[in-house]
C-alpha cells in the first residue's frame, strides 16, 4: 500500500517541532489550549476507528476516557507517570476485548444505545460503590507539571493519528470498510469480521483510556460524576460526525475546528449556547453534507 | 409512616410499580409505532418528554393552567412539531438513502442532533436546577396502602390514553394501516395502504405520546434538563423487551420494567436506579443482540 515514507517523515517532524516549541515560544495559555485540542484530536481519531472505519456508532467514549482516568488514579500511586498511562490504556483495551465480544454482536441503533448505556452504568455504579465501600466521593492522585502532561498528550495523540492512518492504508482498513458496508457479505468472503472488529475496538479503547490517564494528571482529583460525564461521549461523536466519519482527515478537522472554537469563544460564555450551535451544525451536516467538513473541503478543492 | 406488615409493603410497591409501568408503556407506545412503521430511530423521544414536562410546569406555575388542559394542549402542539420534523428531516433523508440501514443511521444522527439541541435549550431556559410543582398532593389511604392523588392521575391518564390508542389502531382504517405497515411495509403498500400517510401519522403519535408522558411525569416528579436521556433509554428498553411495533409487548414490557425498577430500588438503593434499569437493558442485549423478539 502507498505510504510515502519521506513525505510522511517530513510532515511528522514539522508537526512535532511546532508542537514541542509551543510552550517555549507562546504564553502558557497556549500550552493548555494545545492540550485540550490534542486530547480531542486523539479521542476523535480513536473514535473514528470503531465508528468511522468499522461503522459501529459508538456513543460511550467517556466509558474508556473516564475509565482510563479512574484507573490512573489508582495506578499512578504505584507506577511512574509514563508507564502508568500506558498500563491504563492497556487495561482499558483488555476490558474492551472482554465486553466487545457480546457488545459488537449488537448492530445498528441498539449498539449506539448499548454503548451509551455502558458509560452511564459505570458513572452510577462507581459513584455508588465508592460511596458505600470507600466512603468517599472521589480520589486524589499525584499531579504532574503541565509540560510533562503536554508532551505525553503529544505522544498519545500523534500515536493515535498515526495508527488510524496505518489502519486506513493497510489491509486492516479494507477489512473494516468491507464489514461496515455489509458484514454478512464480508464474512462470507472470508474476512474474519469478529477478529477485525475486536481489534478495532481494542485500539479505540486503548487510546481513549491512555488519553484519559494522561489528562487526569493535570487535575490531581477525579470523581465518578466528572470522569464519566456523558458530554465527553457526545462531544467526541459530534466532532467526528461533523468532521466526516470514516475518512482519515475528517476527525482531525472536526476535532481541531470545534475544540478551537469552543476554547476561543465559549469557555467564558454559556456552554448551553455552544451546545445548541453544535447541534444545529450537526443537523446541517447530516441533512446537506453527510460526508462532513472533509467532504466539503474535498468538493471545494475539486472545483478550484 | 411506614406500612408495618409484609403484605402492605408488597401491595404498596405493586401500586407504585403499576403507576410507573403504565407511564413507561404509554411513553414507549408511540416510539415503538414510529420505529416499526417508518424505521425512524428517534433518539430525541426523551427530549420531547422533557419539553412536555417543562411546558406543563410553566403553564401551571405562570398561568395556573391545569395540567389536564396542558396534557391536551401539548398533544396538539407536539403533533404539529411532528409534522414539521417529518417534512424537514424524515422525508429528505428517506429520499436520499439507498438502503434501509443507511436511512436508520441517518435518522439516528439527525435525531441525536435534535436531542442535543433540546437538552441545551432546556438548560438555557430553565438551568440545571430541578424544577417541580405540587398538584393534587392529597394522599388516598386504603387499609394502610397510600397513593397520592397526582400519582393516581398519572395512572388514569396513561391507561386511558393507552386504551384509546389501542382502540384507534385496531378499529379505524388508517390505524389498521399502521399495523399492516409494521408487519410488512411492501405488502401493505400493495394492498393499498398509503405508507407515506402512515409514516406521518406514526410521527404524530410518537411525539404526542412522548410529550403527554412528560406532562404525566411533571405531576409527581421534578424536572431537569437531563431527564431526557433517562426517558429516551427507558422507551428503547421497553421496545427491546416488548418487540418493535407491538403495543401489547409495549404494555407487558412497560409493566415488567416498572415492577423491576420499583422492587429493585426498594431492596437495593434508590441511588442505583440507573444501574438497575440500564443493567436490564444491557443484559437483554447481551443474550439477544436484536431484542427479545426479532422483527
Amino acid at each position: 500500500m502507498a505510504i510515502n515514507l519521506t513525505k510522511g517523515g517530513i510532515i511528522i517532524t514539522t508537526t512535532l517541532l511546532i508542537l514541542v516549541s509551543i510552550p517555549y515560544v507562546l504564553p502558557g495559555y497556549y500550552t493548555q489550549l494545545s492540550i485540550t485540542i490534542l486530547t480531542y484530536i486523539g479521542l476523535v481519531t480513536a473514535w473514528n476507528i470503531i465508528s468511522g472505519y468499522a461503522g459501529y456508532l459508538f456513543l460511550g467514549a467517556t466509558a474508556f476516557y473516564g475509565g482510563g482516568g479512574y484507573l490512573a488514579a489508582l495506578i499512578f500511586w504505584v507506577l511512574p507517570y509514563h508507564v502508568g498511562v500506558l498500563v491504563s490504556g492497556l487495561v482499558c483495551g483488555a476490558i474492551a476485548l472482554v465486553i466487545g465480544l457480546p457488545l459488537l454482536k449488537i448492530r445498528g441503533p441498539y449498539f449506539a444505545i448499548a454503548s451509551f448505556v455502558l458509560s452511564e452504568i459505570l458513572r452510577n455504579l462507581i459513584y455508588y460503590l465508592e460511596h458505600i465501600f470507600a466512603g468517599t466521593v472521589g480520589r486524589n492522585l499525584p499531579t504532574q507539571d503541565i509540560l510533562t502532561v503536554y508532551y505525553m498528550v503529544i505522544v498519545m495523540a500523534l500515536a493515535s493519528v498515526l495508527t488510524a492512518y496505518v489502519i486506513k492504508k493497510t489491509r486492516m482498513g479494507l477489512a473494516l470498510l468491507s464489514l461496515r458496508d455489509d458484514e454478512d457479505a464480508a464474512q462470507a468472503c472470508g474476512v474474519n469480521t469478529l477478529l477485525y472488529k475486536l481489534f478495532a475496538f481494542f485500539i479505540t479503547a486503548f487510546f481513549m483510556g491512555s488519553l484519559g490517564a494522561t489528562t487526569v494528571a493535570r487535575y490531581g482529583y477525579i470523581d465518578a460524576e466528572g470522569a464519566f460525564n456523558p458530554m465527553t461521549s457526545l462531544t467526541t461523536a459530534v466532532m467526528g460526525l461533523i468532521g466526516g466519519r470514516g475518512s482519515f482527515e475528517g476527525p482531525l478537522i472536526g476535532a481541531f475546528v470545534i475544540s478551537l472554537l469552543y476554547e476561543l469563544f465559549f469557555t467564558a460564555g454559556n456552554p448551553y449556547l455552544f451546545g445548541m450551535i453544535l447541534a444545529i451544525l450537526l443537523a446541517v451536516v447530516i441533512m446537506f453534507a453527510p460526508s462532513g467538513l472533509q467532504g466539503l473541503i474535498q468538493r471545494l478543492a475539486k472545483k478550484i | 409512616m411506614l406500612p408495618s406488615s409484609f403484605f402492605t409493603i408488597f401491595a404498596q410497591l405493586l401500586i407504585s410499580a403499576f403507576v410507573l409501568g403504565m407511564l413507561y408503556a404509554w411513553l414507549a407506545s408511540g416510539l415503538t409505532l414510529m420505529y416499526g412503521s417508518s424505521r425512524v430511530v428517534n433518539f430525541a423521544h426523551g427530549d420531547i418528554t422533557m419539553l412536555g414536562a417543562y411546558l406543563t410546569y410553566w403553564l401551571f406555575t405562570l398561568y395556573n393552567v391545569s395540567p389536564l388542559i396542558s396534557f391536551l394542549l401539548e398533544a396538539l402542539l407536539f403533533g404539529g412539531v411532528a409534522i414539521l420534523v417529518f417534512i424537514a428531516i424524515t422525508r429528505p433523508l428517506r429520499k436520499r438513502s439507498r438502503t434501509g440501514d443507511e436511512f436508520e443511521m441517518a435518522t439516528i444522527i439527525a435525531t441525536f442532533a435534535m436531542s442535543m439541541w433540546c437538552m441545551n435549550f432546556a438548560g438555557l431556559l430553565w438551568t440545571a436546577t430541578p424544577r417541580g410543582f405540587r398538584y393534587l398532593p392529597q394522599v388516598l389511604s386504603f387499609s394502610g396502602i397510600n397513593l397520592e392523588m397526582n400519582r393516581l392521575l398519572i395512572l388514569i391518564l396513561s391507561s386511558v390514553s393507552f386504551i384509546l390508542l389501542y382502540a384507534f389502531l385496531s378499529k379505524t382504517r388508517i390505524g389498521k394501516g399502521i399495523i399492516y405497515t409494521i408487519q410488512n411495509s411492501d405488502a401493505a403498500q400493495l394492498v393499498g395502504v398509503d405508507v407515506e400517510k402512515v409514516a406521518l401519522l406514526s410521527h404524530i403519535i410518537g411525539f404526542v405520546t412522548a410529550a403527554t408522558a412528560g406532562a404525566c411525569h411533571s405531576l409527581f416528579w421534578t424536572i431537569s434538563p437531563t431527564i431526557d436521556m433517562f426517558y429516551c433509554l427507558i422507551a428503547w428498553t421497553v421496545i427491546i423487551i416488548g418487540g418493535v411495533g407491538s403495543l401489547r409487548g409495549c404494555l407487558v414490557a412497560g409493566l415488567i420494567i416498572g415492577i423491576l425498577e420499583t422492587f429493585a430500588v426498594y431492596l437495593l438503593s434508590p441511588a442505583l436506579r440507573i444501574t438497575i434499569n440500564y443493567g436490564a437493558l444491557l443484559t437483554i442485549l447481551y443474550f439477544k443482540p436484536r431484542g427479545l423478539f426479532r422483527r
